[in-house]
């Protein structure tokens, strides 16, 4: 998939320029100067050679075949190069050209057009309005980026083109090496789930990266993303994730971001690592392309100073990494070949004196005990410390064992060399050990992921027709909200327990149905016209026997007629009075990207202070809800503090289930809560009490 | 020739829908049908001509070719009040009989629109009772139904005295979805025994407050930037875009068919409107949009205007047009019909009126 942009056998720059200094000059010349092995056309009607090769008017006229086309001409003129590159049978597009989308009203139509085109003729296209793309393994740069990175593995994929640059350039300078490197500029075409399906197989590239403001289709997204994950890390920066940001997002792309609690559910669900910056970007990424996997979270610590050793052992313990224990053997090993004065537990402190043999010996022990699975090394530059001789050994031996070995060599101007040997060796250095720790985190949270089947959706038994029949009328009727009693059918229909509830319109009625509930019940004024029914004391909790509940109808009926005369009165509802439990919340919200959001958090009057709650993208796993569960804070109180006995948790992973299924049935639902549910002990169940929903208007008809 | 006199009980209750909507019906069923509104106090000006805009659009909704003047012959406005108090008004049931009898001529339907309450009318000799007397004419009363059940039973109740056997009946307008069941059981049977025969219970929509684009760009100023097309399209509610925009999303799926107030600097809220169902932005503060919003909207469907005022002053203009609605556009007309032909009872007011339906 894509070949034709990563492997082409022939490429074509449509614009090439005579003269240096033009974007179709730079191109041109780039796919050369880095030793691209295919056929190379110039495209340029007003020039018969350019850089030694023949020059031609058009594609048409071009002899053989042509795999890539690289657009690098005004915009205006970009559709019909387009239909010749259509009717060359060209493959793959990367238009460079910028006025697209990005520049206004023409440039959008501009840009429809040209995406007609590539449509009707079957070309696939980057771009416009990109900076290139470069795949080292092939090799060819097809940018008018200065510079081509070093042969590597990790594969990058940008939204903004200048990031591009910038990273590009400090590659460069830290000789970093990728396998791909693609500016997807307005992403007309091609965008993040096509190249996450294109490298998903790719044998150079160990790991992809990526950046990215918005996503057009975050359902199709989450779909490729978990797939890739099962074998290949995926990292990603995704900008725009305050308010501001949002906006700025916005104006940027033309799309209604997601919201941020939907990535971070997303990513989460489908085992994409979110960095938080660039930096992260690269601190995770190089871990993953230089390292081997990381197979447990116990981490050992070799290092020459005391101060960032404990930092690191911080950094492990709060990101619920492990420091590892170690065995007898290897406390042995280190306490023959060490001083006295060094720390033979984990961390491992080789004290400051060490040179580099010491370190030897040390790494080579932890490496070799079973219960080690990654290893930081932590170098100051002390007095007598053997910088260069310590980043050899290091490197020799990290490559013996099959574990990850990450660096943290300290410093910048003494250790440089060192760091320089680390690199030579495929060793990530990170400045300071928290960095460290968090690239090893990452790498434990990606092979965990693997390890995770893939989530099973449960389907329960439910009245799907009746539901339909509600949403149908309350559409016919031009509502998005629904009723009372619609909730309750609903709630019913797909299993969910409510309180038993019946409406009575004599006073006989209504002690008949008390009766038959069972005492305690609750009695609330039923009137379609009064909303806030508490208000005017409406409702009475905790009604206690026959006689109270023949008092109450009457005033109940009486308040109702005294407050609102014209209200319209059918009776009072005497309803199951449900035993106090724990309160929690389940709530969706559709997002435009990613559909129905789901919420889990505790409920109750404090649940807008604490906010307390998680998210996940619908539909969800069994272990997913139980995972939500785990997530909130208040999991504890769930559990049962100081003797409580717990409450039904099970009871909650089945709410969370079936209102899953329910949303996903009906993606008519755009917002919908359960609050509260009150949860009782284990296996007593859990009671809907109040419920609310907002339908999506109907399809415009236009 | 059979006549129909349309009134109601409160103002904006709905005679002119009715107007339109029975007018036609006849029509369609082959009746040459005229229409007079014996009594106005209103008068707009059009360019030079003073001229009731209704009466010209009743005109037009029921293809009449009589002259804005005739279907409208008497005109209270303050300087004729005047001269009716000091004793010197002329012979206002005998304008009224005269235009009648000329507007009538060949017609086998009259359909006279009545004052907004039986007694309008009354100080000029032109009040409901009379002028049913005058013309033979049977009286329909609309009621909307916006107030308690008691009050419209009373006014029904107390119309039903004033006419007698005048009174054809009534329709019940407007009424609250959630109360048509009790309406439909309880009210209409109530009336039905006390000889008021209901011909229909009409429920509320908010289409027939709803206002068009058009229109409000008239009340804000705003210039239509994208898709002036739709400036007959219907909006029927009215929201303020100033939040962050995970909120707007929820706020704005709450309302259908609106318009969304929101500065031109503020794309998330305008995207937000754009995904739930919007008719219209309206982006204040002389802002242009950017290019992508535009686009999508113009995908989407939705007009956008830009306005000078600020959010402020432009909510305040808006809300003004907002219940002050007319009634006769083709939407609405064509809606009111549908309704007509689902909840009216055309056959038992055709038996009433000895009318025979078909052509």
């Amino acid at each position: 998939m894509l070949k034709a942009f990563f492997t082409p056998q022939s490429v074509a720059v449509i614009g090439a320029a005579r003269e240096p200094g033009k974007l179709g000059y730079g191109v041109l010349s780039n796919i050369l100067k880095y030793g691209y092995t295919g056929q190379v056309y110039p495209i340029n009607p007003k020039a018969d050679q350019i850089l030694g090769l023949k020059c031609y008017p058009t594609v048409l006229d071009v002899p053989g075949p042509i795999e890539l086309a690289i657009i690098v001409i005004p915009n205006k003129f970009v559709p019909q190069v387009m239909e010749e590159c259509g009717k060359k049978g060209v493959q793959g597009a990367i238009i460079i050209s910028a006025g697209f989308r990005e520049s206004g009203m023409d440039g959008i139509k501009l840009e429809h057009q040209v995406l007609d085109i590539a449509k009707r003729y079957g070309i696939r296209v980057v771009g416009p309005n990109c900076l290139g793309i470069i795949s080292t393994h092939t090799p060819l740069n097809a940018s008018f980026a200065a510079g081509m990175p070093p042969k590597g593995s990790i594969a990058f994929m940008s939204q903004s083109g200048a990031l591009c640059t910038a990273i590009l350039d400090w590659a460069l300078a830290k000789e970093i090496g990728f396998s791909h490197f693609v500016s997807l500029g307005n992403k007309a075409d091609v965008d993040e789930v096509d190249l996450l399906q294109a490298w998903k197989d790719d044998k150079h590239s160990r790991v992809i990266i990526v950046y990215m403001e918005g996503l057009r289709d975050g359902q199709k997204f989450m779909e490729v993303a978990r797939q890739v994950t099962q074998h290949t890390p995926v990292i990603a920066v995704k900008s725009g994730n305050t308010a501001a940001g949002s906006r700025a997002v916005s104006s940027h792309t033309g799309s209604l971001a997601g919201s941020e609690r939907a990535y971070q559910a997303a990513f989460h669900q489908t085992g994409v690592l979110r960095a938080t910056s660039i930096e992260q970007l690269f601190d995770y990424s190089l871990a993953f392309a230089y390292q081997p996997e990381l197979k447990g979270r116990n981490i050992a610590i070799v290092t020459n100073a005391g101060g960032p050793g404990i930092m690191a052992t911080d950094a492990l313990e709060s990101s619920g990494m492990k420091l590892a224990t170690l065995e007898p053997e290897t406390i042995e090993t280190l306490r023959q070949g060490l001083p006295a004065a060094a720390n033979v537990y984990n961390p491992v402190d080789v004290i400051g004196d060490a040179l580099a043999d010491r370190y030897e010996h040390a790494l080579k022990a932890v490496l070799q005990d079973k219960n080690v699975h990654g290893v930081l090394v932590i170098l100051t530059p002390q007095v007598y410390t053997q910088i260069e001789e310590t980043a050899e050994v290091v490197g020799r031996l990290a490559a013996l064992y099959g574990k990850p070995v990450l660096a943290c060599f300290m410093g910048e101007e003494k250790v440089g060399p060192g760091i320089k040997i680390l690199n030579r060796y495929s060793i990530p250095n990170y400045p300071f050990p928290e960095r460290a720790v968090g690239a090893f985190r990452a790498m434990a949270a990606f092979s965990e992921r693997r390890q995770r089947p893939a989530p099973q959706y449960e389907r329960f038994e439910v009245d799907r027709e009746r539901v339909a029949q509600i949403f149908a009328r309350a559409r016919s009727e031009g509502r998005v909200t629904l009723g009372d009693a619609e909730s309750r059918e609903i709630m019913e229909a797909y299993g969910l327990r409510i309180p038993r509830s019946i409406l009575a319109r004599t006073v006989e009625e209504a002690v008949e149905a008390a009766d038959s509930i069972g005492y305690p019940v609750v009695m609330k004024i039923a009137s379609p016209d009064i909303l806030h029914k508490s208000d005017i004391g409406g409702v009475r909790l905790n009604v206690a026997n026959a006689e109270q509940v023949r008092d109450l109808f009457d005033l109940l009926i009486f308040r109702a007629q005294r407050y609102m005369p014209e209200a319209q009165i059918w009776g009072v509802l005497v309803q199951e009075m449900v035993a106090k439990g724990k309160e929690v919340i389940i709530g969706v919200n559709r997002d435009p990207q990613f559909g129905p959001l789901l919420m889990f958090g505790l409920g109750g009057i404090y649940v807008e202070v604490l906010k307390d709650v998680t998210f996940r993208i619908a539909p969800v796993s069994r272990e997913e809800a139980v995972e939500m569960i785990d997530e909130i804070r208040s999991y504890h109180l769930l559990r049962g503090v100081r003797g409580e006995k717990p409450s039904d948790l099970d009871a909650i992973v089945d709410a969370i289930l079936r209102v899953s299924q329910l949303v996903t049935d009906f993606p008519e639902i755009v917002e919908m809560d359960i609050n509260p549910l009150m949860v009782h002990e284990a296996g007593k169940g859990a009671v809907a009490v109040d419920m609310r929903f907002v339908l999506k208007e109907k399809e415009s008809e236009e | 020739m059979i006549t129909l006199y349309i009134t109601s009980t409160t103002p904006y209750a709905g005679k002119s829908a009715l107007c339109v909507g029975l007018g036609r019906h006849f029509q369609k069923n082959g009746y040459k049908l005229g229409y007079m509104r014996p009594l106005t106090t209103v008068k707009t000006r059009i360019g030079e001509c003073v001229v009731d805009e209704e009466a010209n659009l009743m005109r037009q909704s029921l293809g009449l070719t009589n002259h804005v003047e005739a279907i409208w012959p008497v005109c209270l406005d303050a300087p004729a009040i005047e001269a009716v108090l000091r004793g010197e008004g002329p012979d206002y049931p005998k304008i009224v009989m005269d235009a009648f009898v000329e507007l009538s001529k060949g017609k086998d339907i009259m359909i006279l629109e009545g004052g907004s309450r039986c007694n309008q009318g009354l100080g000029v000799g032109l009040a409901a009772d009379r002028i049913a007397e005058m013309t033979g004419a049977k009286v329909l009363v609309v009621a909307k139904y916006d107030v308690s059940t008691v009050i419209i039973v009373d006014d029904l109740l107390a119309d039903k005295a004033r006419l007698g056997d005048r009174m054809l009946g009534a329709v019940l307008n407007g009424v609250d979805r959630q109360r048509l069941d009790f309406v439909q059981e309880l009210v209409v049977p109530f009336l039905e025994k006390r000889d008021i025969p209901i011909y229909g219970v009409l429920p509320l929509e908010r289409l027939f407050a709803s206002v068009s684009i058009g229109e409000l760009a008239e009340a804000v100023q705003g210039e239509i930037i994208c898709r002036p097309d739709l400036a007959d399209e219907l909006v029927e509610n009215l929201m303020v875009g100033a939040m962050s925009v995970d909120s707007a999303l929820t706020y704005f799926r709450r309302k259908l068919n609106k318009a969304v107030i929101t500065g031109g600097d503020r794309p998330d809220i305008q995207l937000a409107a754009l995904e739930t169902s919007t008719k219209c932005l309206i982006l204040t503060g002389n802002l242009r949009p950017n290019p992508l919003i535009i686009s999508r909207a113009e995908e989407a469907g939705v007009a956008i205007m830009m306005v000078k005022h600020d959010t402020m002053t432009t909510v305040q203009l808006a809300e003004q047009v907002f219940g002050k609605t007319r009634f006769h556009q083709e939407k609405k007309i064509a809606r009111f019909e549908s309704m007509l032909a689902e909840r009216f009872d055309f056959d038992r007011l055709y038996r009433a009126l000895g009318l025979r339906k078909g052509p």
